[in-house]
């Protein structure tokens, strides 16, 4: 049977309602970002300690940050954070933490956990499910 | 054609004449002049003479001698025979024979009527019979006198006396012709006259349209204009007389071409066309067969009083409008036509009809294409693969005038976002000069969603491509717009720009332009399928991913990170800086004032009692004007002013940076010019901008940070260490130098060198020594000078000077309240030149009493001492102000909002006749309870004493020219009525007229019952005018502005009298203007 683009986007909008979509979302985020230790904090958590002691510094930079507006302020730091790929929470990790060469590169983290093909595995698997579920309903209908 | 004159019997007869022999009979004769001979003759003179020349009848009458038996008779008969000819006689005749029977009939009898020869001899007989009956006839008037003057007739012989001097008009007479004549009104000798003229029956009369010589083969030459071509008559409107059928009503609306893919609502139509009139019907079709709507409607239209013809004129109009080009309603055409012989169903079958017919094509091209992709199937399969052409958006655009595609400029990709636009060339518009306004107003009829202009040219963006393809079908090619270059209309031709691709990016940026798939790709395979589908599925994760990273962890925690609470140790630092600066500040105050207090008191005792510090205020208040221009300059290279966001972060990095330089600058300049005065001025101006500083306020909502606070010490302290001598920060404001081009004495100027002519008092030489240089100088000035002391003027001299300073302290009190109140000072008339009581009686000119009077001023010095209720006029001016200001300086303040628009006044106007219209539901009085419109629109007057006369009315707030102010509202009375009042008044002594009249029937009398604009005095220049307008279909008296009236000002207006002629009814005008016209009327 022939599929085509349309047919793509209805499949991944029916896998999305089923909530595969966000539940991936959560467990990247939530996932300790640190294969290797065991009590390592998750994902999410780490990242905003990084947003914290970046902007800690800045602030001690310069003190005037904070009696600004504080919208305006907090918007003008995350775009310069967001810059780059992130370069700003990046670079932290070599002066603050004592711990060797722990890298904390966001995007390169959160790359290869996209990478991976266990969880293209699984998408799949899933999609499967879903399009024969919604296939059985095509026929139930008609 | 003259008339015919009609000439009275000379004689007409009663008379009597003796009878001496009652034999004759001549009533039987007297039917022979009926022998009709003369029956046609048309004059009645002709009538009666012809009886008189009846020779015949006379012969037989004188021959005969049978009588009617009636003596009598003969004279009656003479009446009947008069009257026998005459046609109306001769049913009396038969009447009378009727009545006739044994008795005597003073008439003939009714033989009479029957042919006169046969009967003659029986009538004599009868007659003689008659006659003997009767008496014979006395005659009395038979004197010769009588006889010759009158025309009589002898009973006793049946003859007239004058027979033999009778004689016929015919034969003597030859005026008359036989035939008769007539009278004609002619001119002659340039008189008109009447001229007999015979009478020619034989001649046919002439139809005199055709004498003249014009008639010619029966073609009249007349005057009317030959007409080419059928004239436009009116229409002829339709009422119970007409003939025919009613004009229609009702109009069809139906689609002009087939491009039906229409999704217009019927309520687009029903609003297009209620503008040509009241619809009172309204209804669409469907078609039978599907139920779709046909877009066919039907419109009637009706009037609100139910006139066939204004409905009519509705239809009319709405046909007429579109018939050369239809009618465009949300981007489709549509044509209208009259629903005349019921053509309605005619086009609804119609389109029915083609409804069907698409309907079968549409069958038969569907199993067509269904046959062939079942081939097609059939082919791919048996090729394996396949890769299907780009399927073109199933759309019939027009061709594009050029060979290549249009295409959308890069900039304003993103702004179309993939949406079909229709694109007008550069040079085209500018050549003729369109622009956008102008498309917009073309096309206002489609939903475009955006015009935009470019360098490129127009363009307009639709949403959706089925309305960018319905509008250049209809319009391209075929709208006009005038160009400005050429001024004729022209075509415009539009291309049509078709979206690239089907789905609609939001970001259509040039990256993701090549990305998305032009062509939609087939999976064969499930795998296939799963597999790009998990793919899609991992990068829409990565979007989602980042964006959830930002919005929901990086953002808020960057926020909250921010909070003062984080950072209490910096929080603590602040606080302790500010109040050090608070201190210093706070410091630096107290050491000003303790400066000045020791200025003031090295100053000699006495002249500080009189206003050494007053004017050293002064002094300070001339010094900070001098000032701020320098500290206008200082502030500018100070104040940051506006900047760019991503700068803001950066400014406290640069701040820190900029004020070294200043400090640099400032040191510069003092090191430069070492001299006080420059020093003098940074330091004032740095006190003065620190006072400045505290407060000015950031951007920002928390602590004010002061940078220039910072810089401001730095400046200080730069300063004063540069600075050796103390003293200078020290010396009293008033010796410091100031910027003014000649150099000025340190104290202001006094009253006395103002004016030169005053004379000094003791207290002005008093007050002109203002500190030890004075009196030093004094005393050198008359160290010459020895004075005289005599004894004895030592007390009066005491007593003098103090009169003297009393005297000038009482005058200047009452020329401040004088000019407080009334605005100018006195006059110098008024002035006192000894004491009040002495002067003795004198009378004051009206003129000079409007300096202090306050009713009896000019109106054209604005009032200030109206005193209304609670509020009190503190309108206290300023000295310098009240010189320069004109009478009509309230005017420039500032211009009031006008308290109720039109626009209000409309939607209260539709309010209260939704009230009134419940309360005539409810069944109440709606007089009582009708809101008076007019009360709403009113402004705030006051009636005080006026300068003119008695009373007058004074706006309390300034009123902008044009607006309502007040209705003059009183009793409303008829004509009759209100000039017995006038009367009435006038004897009463009520010397005012308050009555106004509204049109010739009806006057308005407010004289005992009224409104306060009863109070508004007569002006030969007012500032108001009066009008009458229909408020609730009465009218009513409005008085409205005609120039912008200031607060306080009296409200005048032109009564507009009729001019007495008698000079002692006229009334003096005391309006004061300079145009006065001197008298009321």
């Amino acid at each position: 049977m022939a599929y085509d683009e349309e047919d793509c986007r209805r499949l991944s909008d029916k896998y999305k309602k089923e909530g595969h979509f966000d539940k991936l979302k959560r467990d990247i985020l939530s996932n300790p970002w640190d294969g290797t230790e065991e009590h390592s904090e998750p994902f999410e958590q780490m990242l905003r300690e990084r947003v914290a002691n970046t902007v800690k510094e800045m602030v001690k930079q310069d003190e005037e940050l904070i009696s600004k507006n504080r919208g305006l302020t907090s918007a003008l730091i995350e775009s310069q954070l967001v810059k780059d790929n992130y370069s700003k929470l990046n670079s932290k990790n070599d002066k603050s933490n004592d711990d060797g060469a722990k890298k904390f590169e966001l995007d390169v983290y959160i790359h290869s956990k996209l990478q991976d093909p266990k969880l293209l595995e699984m998408i799949k698997r899933q999609l499967q499910e879903t399009l024969v579920s919604s296939e059985g309903e095509a026929n139930g209908h008609t | 054609m003259s008339g015919y004159y009609r000439r009275t019997h000379p004689s007409s007869g009663s008379y009597r004449h003796s009878q001496e022999k009652p034999q004759y009979s001549r009533s039987g004769q007297y039917q022979y002049p009926t022998e009709h001979s003369y029956q046609q003759y048309p004059s009645q003179y002709s009538q009666r003479r012809r009886y008189n020349h009846s020779d015949v009848s006379r012969r037989r009458y004188n021959d005969e001698h049978s009588h009617s038996p009636t003596n009598g008779s003969s004279r009656h008969s003479y009446y009947a025979t008069e009257s026998s000819e005459s046609g109306a006689y001769v049913n009396s005749n038969s009447d009378i024979d009727n009545r006739r029977g044994l008795s005597q009939s003073r008439y003939s009898n009714n033989n009479s009527h029957i042919a006169p020869s046969s009967t003659s001899e029986r009538l004599r007989t009868d007659s003689a019979l008659l006659l003997q009956q009767r008496p014979p006839p006395v005659l009395r008037y038979n004197t010769d006198v009588l006889k010759s003057k009158f025309h009589y007739f002898d009973p006793t012989k049946g003859e007239f006396f004058n027979k033999d001097k009778m004689f016929s008009w015919k034969a003597a007479d030859k005026e008359f012709s036989e035939t008769g004549y007539y009278v004609v009104k002619e001119l002659q000798d340039g008189q008109y006259k009447f001229k007999v003229k015979h009478r020619h029956p034989e001649i046919k009369a002439l139809d005199p349209r055709n004498e003249d010589g014009i008639l010619t083969n029966g073609k009249v030459a007349s005057h009317r204009k030959c007409r080419k071509s059928l004239v436009l008559l009116p229409r002829i409107s339709y009422d119970r007389y007409s003939l025919g059928p009613p004009p229609p009503c009702e109009i069809v609306v139906y689609p002009a071409q087939d491009s039906t893919t229409t999704s217009i609502q019927d309520i687009s139509i029903k609003n297009y066309f209620k503008k040509y009139g009241e619809i009172s019907h309204f209804e669409a079709f469907n078609d039978p067969t599907s139920a779709l709507p046909l877009h066919v409607y039907l419109i009637k239209y009706t009037s609100s009083d139910g006139s066939i013809n204004e409905a009519a004129k509705s239809a009319f109009n709405a046909v007429r409008k579109h018939e050369l080009s239809g009618c465009f309603i949300m981007g489709f055409r549509f044509e209208v036509i009259l629903n005349k012989h019921s053509i309605l169903n005619d086009i609804i079958s119609k389109f029915v009809e083609i409804n069907v017919k698409n309907l079968q094509k549409l069958q038969e091209s569907m199993k067509k294409a269904k046959d062939k992709e079942a081939e097609k199937g059939k082919v791919k399969e048996a090729q394996g693969k396949d890769i299907s052409l780009p399927k073109e958006p199933k759309v019939d655009t027009l061709s594009h005038s050029s060979g290549h595609e249009k295409r959308i400029p890069y900039d304003l990709l993103g702004v179309v976002n993939n949406r079909p636009v229709l694109h007008v060339s550069k040079i085209f518009v500018a050549k003729h000069r369109f622009r956008i306004e102008d498309f917009k107003f073309k096309l206002r009829g489609y939903r475009c969603a955006r015009f935009i202009d470019h360098t490129t040219g127009i363009y307009i963006v639709f949403d959706d491509i089925a309305h960018a393809q319905t509008c250049s079908n209809a319009e391209s090619g075929k709208l006009t717009i005038m160009s400005r270059s050429r001024r004729i209309p022209i075509l415009i031709k539009f291309h049509l720009i078709l979206p690239r691709f089907q789905n609609r990016t939001r970001f259509n940026k040039s990256g993701s332009l090549p990305i998305s798939a032009h062509a939609p790709i087939k999976y064969e395979s499930r795998e296939e399928f799963i597999g790009a589908t998990a793919k899609q599925i991992l990068k829409d994760l990565e979007k989602a991913l980042h964006v959830d990273i930002k919005k929901r962890l990086i953002g808020p925690t960057v926020f909250d990170t921010l909070d003062h609470a984080n950072f209490p140790e910096l929080l603590a630092r602040r606080e302790i800086n500010e109040k050090k600066k608070k201190q210093e500040i706070a410091s630096k105050i107290a050491e000003d004032e303790l400066k000045r207090k020791e200025e003031v008191k090295r100053d000699f005792d006495l002249f500080g009692l009189y206003g050494g510090y007053a004017k050293s205020n002064k002094r300070n208040l001339k010094r900070r004007n001098s000032l701020t221009m320098d500290h206008n300059l200082k502030r500018k290279k100070l104040s940051k002013g506006i900047k760019p966001m991503a700068h803001f972060l950066n400014e406290e990095t640069d701040s820190k940076e900029s004020t070294p330089l200043n400090d640099s600058g400032i040191s510069r300049v003092s090191k430069v010019e070492d001299e006080e005065d420059e020093n003098m001025t940074s330091s004032s101006s740095s006190e003065e901008e620190e006072e400045e500083v505290t407060d000015k306020k950031f951007k920002s909502e928390s602590e004010p940070t002061t940078p220039e606070s910072d810089h401001l010490q730095a400046v200080k302290s730069l300063v004063s260490d540069q600075n050796e001598s103390a003293d200078l920060l020290d010396t009293p404001l008033m010796y410091k130098p100031t910027a003014t081009e000649i150099p000025e004495p340190v104290y202001p100027p006094e009253e006395y060198d103002l004016k030169y002519s005053q004379a000094l008092s003791p207290l002005d030489l008093q007050n002109a020594i203002k500190d030890e240089e004075d009196i030093h100088i004094l005393k050198q000035l008359l160290s010459s000078y020895t004075p005289t002391v005599i004894s004895n003027t030592g007390a009066i001299l005491e007593y003098k000077t103090w009169k003297s300073r009393r005297q000038a302290l009482e005058e200047q009190k009452a020329s401040d309240w004088q000019i407080e109140h009334n605005g100018t000072s006195f006059d110098s008339e008024l002035q006192p030149t000894c004491s009040f009581k002495a002067e003795g009686f004198r009378k004051i000119a009206d003129k000079l009493k409007v300096n202090y009077l306050p009713h009896r001023r000019r109106i054209h010095q604005p009032l200030n001492t109206v005193n209304i209720h609670n509020e009190k006029n503190e309108y206290t001016p300023d000295l310098s102000q009240r010189e320069e200001s004109s009478n009509k300086e309230p005017s420039d303040s500032i211009p009031q909002e006008v308290s109720s628009s039109r626009d209000n006044r409309a939607s209260n106007r539709r309010f209260q006749q939704d009230i009134e219209a419940q309360k005539a539901a409810i069944g109440t009085e709606s007089e009582l309870l009708s809101l008076n419109q007019l009360n709403k629109r009113k402004k705030p007057v006051m009636f005080a004493r006026s300068a003119i006369h008695n009373w007058g009315l004074y706006a309390l707030d300034s009123i902008a020219a044009k607006e309502m102010i007040i209705e003059y509202v009183g009793e409303r009375i008829r004509q009759p009525v209100a000039e017995m009042r006038e009367r009435r008044y006038l004897k009463n002594g009520i010397g005012s007229s308050y009555l106004f009249r509204v049109d010739e029937n009806t006057v308005i009398d407010a004289t005992k019952k009224g409104g306060i604009a009863r109070f508004i005095n007569h002006c030969c220049d007012p500032n108001c005018t009066a009008k009458i307008i229909k408020v609730g279909g009465r009218r009513r008296i409005v008085i409205y502005a005609l120039r912008d009236i200031g607060a306080s000002e009296e409200l005048t207006y032109d009564y507009k009298f009729e001019r007495e002629k008698d000079d002692e009814e006229r009334l003096p005008c005391l309006c004061g203007a300079p145009n006065c016209k001197g008298f009321l009327n």
